[in-house]
């Protein structure tokens, strides 16, 4: 019986597969993504819902989700490039000039009064409508 | 397959190299060109199968988007007209909706990204697959 014939050429072809291969186009799916994308969906609207009173009223709860917003967005930006979709997501949810989570927080402090329902209606779908994307685009992401 | 002796007889190493080189007995043999015909049938496959899949849920995906901001626009033009949003309210609202378009284009471009990947996956494995057949 005769053996492999391991040529250069050969050889090199079957690396470069593999090599092709194992380089991701994205990061891998983050059980910690998206658990934190999950449980600030539920507090963020959760505060939306509490801002039918001026802001003054929930001080603690306004700061905590605001720091969240950060946290997460920091914990995505750290992943690199391969996590550039995500971490944009993250930024535009958080973007205090924008018109998702940190814009209304950002609104709603600065007019330091309760907002219509018909509003936070409005904002409330817009909002969750965002985490959704987030959440989507996570879970569809290769699991390990 | 290239595993013919050579019949040129100006260099005997080129000739040696052409033809079976020395290998270890009983070690497997590969047939490469077949392996390589294989893989890049299967390969072609899999891309195609992935590309429409893309494309039917893109679509879908796409529709449902437009009509929920068709919806949510069509429900605070009415909010607007009997006092209960202002405009600035309003406004808020529709930039909202250009914010989440932007998002859903992050991640559609994420989602081909994770397209691209599984194809590599899939790759890997045909290599595998393919690499034992043909042994």
């Amino acid at each position: 019986m005769s053996g492999f014939t391991p040529r250069p050429g050969r050889v090199f072809s079957v690396v470069l597969l593999v090599l092709i291969a194992a380089c991701a186009a994205i990061t891998p799916y983050d059980p910690t993504s998206y658990k934190n994308a999950t449980d600030l969906k539920a507090e963020a609207l959760l505060l939306i819902e509490k801002a039918k009173d001026p802001p003054g009223s929930h001080p603690a709860a306004i700061e905590r989700v605001r720091l969240k917003l950060r946290q997460a967005y920091e914990y995505e930006k750290g992943k690199g490039d391969r996590n550039r979709q995500t971490a944009e997501q993250w930024a535009l949810l958080s973007d205090s000039n924008g018109a998702l989570l940190g814009g209304f927080l950002k609104k709603w402090l600065t007019e330091n009064k309760g907002q219509s329902p018909a509003f936070l209606e409005g904002v409330s779908k817009n909002v969750e409508q965002a985490f959704d994307e987030i959440i989507k685009l996570e879970s569809r992401k290769v699991k390990d | 397959m290239s595993s013919k002796p050579s019949t040129r007889s100006s260099s005997s190493r080129a000739a040696k190299s052409r033809t079976e080189p020395s290998v270890k007995k009983g070690a497997p043999r590969l047939n490469f060109d077949r392996f390589l015909r294989e893989l890049k049938k299967r390969a072609k496959a899999v891309a195609k199968q992935e590309a429409a899949k893309f494309q039917k849920e893109a679509n879908a995906d796409a529709n449902a988007f437009l009509d929920a901001i068709k919806s949510d626009l069509k429900a605070w033009t009415a909010r607007v007209a009997d006092g209960r949003l202002s405009m600035e309210d309003f406004e808020f609202l529709v930039n909202g909706k250009k914010d989440l378009a932007k998002m859903k284009a992050l991640t559609d471009a994420g989602l081909s990204a994770v397209r691209i990947d599984r194809i590599r996956m899939a790759m890997i494995e045909l290599i595998i697959t393919a690499a034992w057949k043909l042994v």
